[in-house]
């Protein structure tokens, strides 16, 4: 309960603002809302894609167009 | 027999979207190539109720996670390994800043709870909707965003974005961004 616990009025607001105004937002002040920031949001956002279009990407592989020609031949053969 | 023609091209169209998936669930390149398969195989025994003009890759993904619940992977019993996943694709992603930020990612994605991972794949990979995602998985609109958000949030934490991370790898991260507050033998890494 030491006086550093009560703010002064008006200083220690001033100083949050100059530094956040003079520097990037690299570091804002914890504790966090609640939620996500969206730089933060952005970036797992786009890893997500990343990996989702490394295997969309691939050509198909061999197995799955030779399955559906099968597929339909043993269609052709019933009917 | 232009329709079925059509068929065939929409199913042959839907598999690169099916093997993303199939690998969310999975885990792992082969088995997701087998999941995709039996994929293919019900839904073509089962093209008479699908609804033409509907979305084929939503009714596909319906069907591929039956199958992934309901018998594949009791029989494969090794899920979520993520060795293997990816392996040697690495080379080909245009858009990572490194190898090592991808490989991170990944591995932190396969801590993920599977209904977690498996919505951010839906909606943030893919690009779903949550109702059309919702709808594949059988739970509420709600229920879908909550899991997404809550795999966000793991994501950040596993990956020390933004929060005051506990993990060693992520360190670095730290200290690039508040070099005085890490010991420089971490710096040096």
């Amino acid at each position: 309960m030491g006086e550093h616990d009560i703010p002064k009025p008006g200083h220690t607001d001033k100083m949050i603002s100059e530094a956040t105004a003079n520097s990037q937002p690299i570091r804002p002040a914890p504790p966090r809302p609640p939620g996500m920031r969206p730089e933060i949001q952005a970036q797992i956002g786009q890893q997500l894609r990343a990996v989702y279009q490394a295997i969309v990407n691939e050509p198909v592989p061999e197995r799955f167009l030779r399955l559906i020609e099968e597929l339909e031949r043993k269609k052709a053969d019933r009917s | 027999m232009t329709e079925g023609a059509t068929l065939r091209a929409e199913l042959l169209a839907a598999v690169p979207r099916l093997r993303a998936f199939a690998m969310s669930l999975c885990g792992r390149v082969d088995q997701a190539d087998d999941l995709v398969q039996e994929t293919l195989v019900k839904a073509w025994s089962h093209l008479d109720s699908f609804q033409p003009g509907t979305n084929m890759a939503a009714w596909l993904y319906t069907i591929l996670r039956n199958e992934f619940y309901s018998s594949f992977r009791r029989r494969r019993r090794e899920v979520a390994d993520s060795d293997g996943f990816l392996a040697g694709r690495l080379a080909t992603l245009p858009t990572q800043d490194s190898h090592v930020e991808f490989q991170d990612f990944r591995a932190a994605l396969f801590r993920l709870g599977a209904d977690q991972r498996e919505a951010l794949m839906l909606i943030g990979a893919s690009g779903l909707s949550y109702e059309e995602a919702a709808k594949i998985c059988g739970c509420a609109v709600g229920t879908m965003k909550s899991r997404v958000n809550r795999g966000r949030m793991k994501l950040a934490e596993l990956l020390g974005l933004g929060t005051e991370t506990r993990f060693g790898p992520d360190a670095r991260w730290q200290a690039a961004l508040d070099p005085g507050r890490v010991p420089s033998a971490v710096e040096t890494r």
